[in-house]
């Protein structure tokens, strides 16, 4: 259940300091306050393996690290490590729009979450490639933009719903 | 041909496969032809073999 106000999604409803959690219209619940199950904030970072390879922007913490994160375990997860919350783009082709992926080290599996939102932007799980390997990942496909934008240094919130 | 199976997860059918210690799911759309959901497969594998030789991994 979502309410709009034009575009915008309402997400917090308070009376006074009062936070509301449900809103009816007579007998009908339209709104219903979403708990998130983790929220990190991403100072975002950059990393470019190479002309022929790929530019990401977000957060790494394997092998190049770029990009920090505010606490870095996934309350998903039992607090299992973020390895990534990252978009990509490929160097031969840097309009052709970006990938997102989430790593999260340990085999976990494809359930317990429903959608991570960078900044604003849904990704939800189910419509994921999943990968279980020694860290697990889900990729989404390419959108034009980055959610994490491309200016480094900026904050980005992420939350798991 | 890769040779998959489905895990129902809710509304969405994912199709799944493991491919040596690296196991994969997929989702499935209604409608979607057997070659579509041929092409996304390999499509996960490709992804996570690009994003893992870039990530060093």
């Amino acid at each position: 259940m979502t309410v709009f106000i034009g575009g915008t999604e309402i997400t917090d409803i308070q009376i006074g300091s009062t936070a509301i959690n449900s809103v009816y219209v007579g007998a009908n619940k339209v709104w219903d306050r979403v708990t998130s199950l983790d929220t990190q904030t991403v100072t975002v970072g950059s990393f470019n393996t190479g002309a022929a390879g790929l530019t990401f922007v977000g957060y790494s913490n394997t092998n190049f690290t770029h990009g920090s994160i505010s606490d870095g375990t996934s309350n998903m997860f039992s607090g299992a490590a973020y390895d990534a919350i990252d978009a990509f783009t490929a160097n031969s082709n840097p309009g052709s729009g970006y990938n997102t992926i989430l790593y999260i080290v340990g085999n976990q599996p494809n359930s317990g979450w429903t959608t991570m939102t960078i900044n604003g932007e849904a990704f939800n799980r189910t419509d994921a490639g999943y990968t279980q390997d020694s860290t697990t990942s889900w990729v989404w496909n390419m959108r034009s933009n980055s959610p994490f934008g491309t200016t480094t240094g900026v904050t980005k919130q992420v939350v798991f719903t | 041909m890769i040779d998959y199976g489905t895990r129902q997860d809710g509304d969405v059918l994912f199709a799944t496969f493991t491919l040596g210690e690296v196991y994969y799911e997929v989702p499935t759309a209604t409608g979607q032809t057997e070659e579509e959901i041929q092409a996304a497969l390999q499509r996960v594998i490709d992804l996570h073999i690009l994003i893992s030789s870039n990530r060093g991994g």
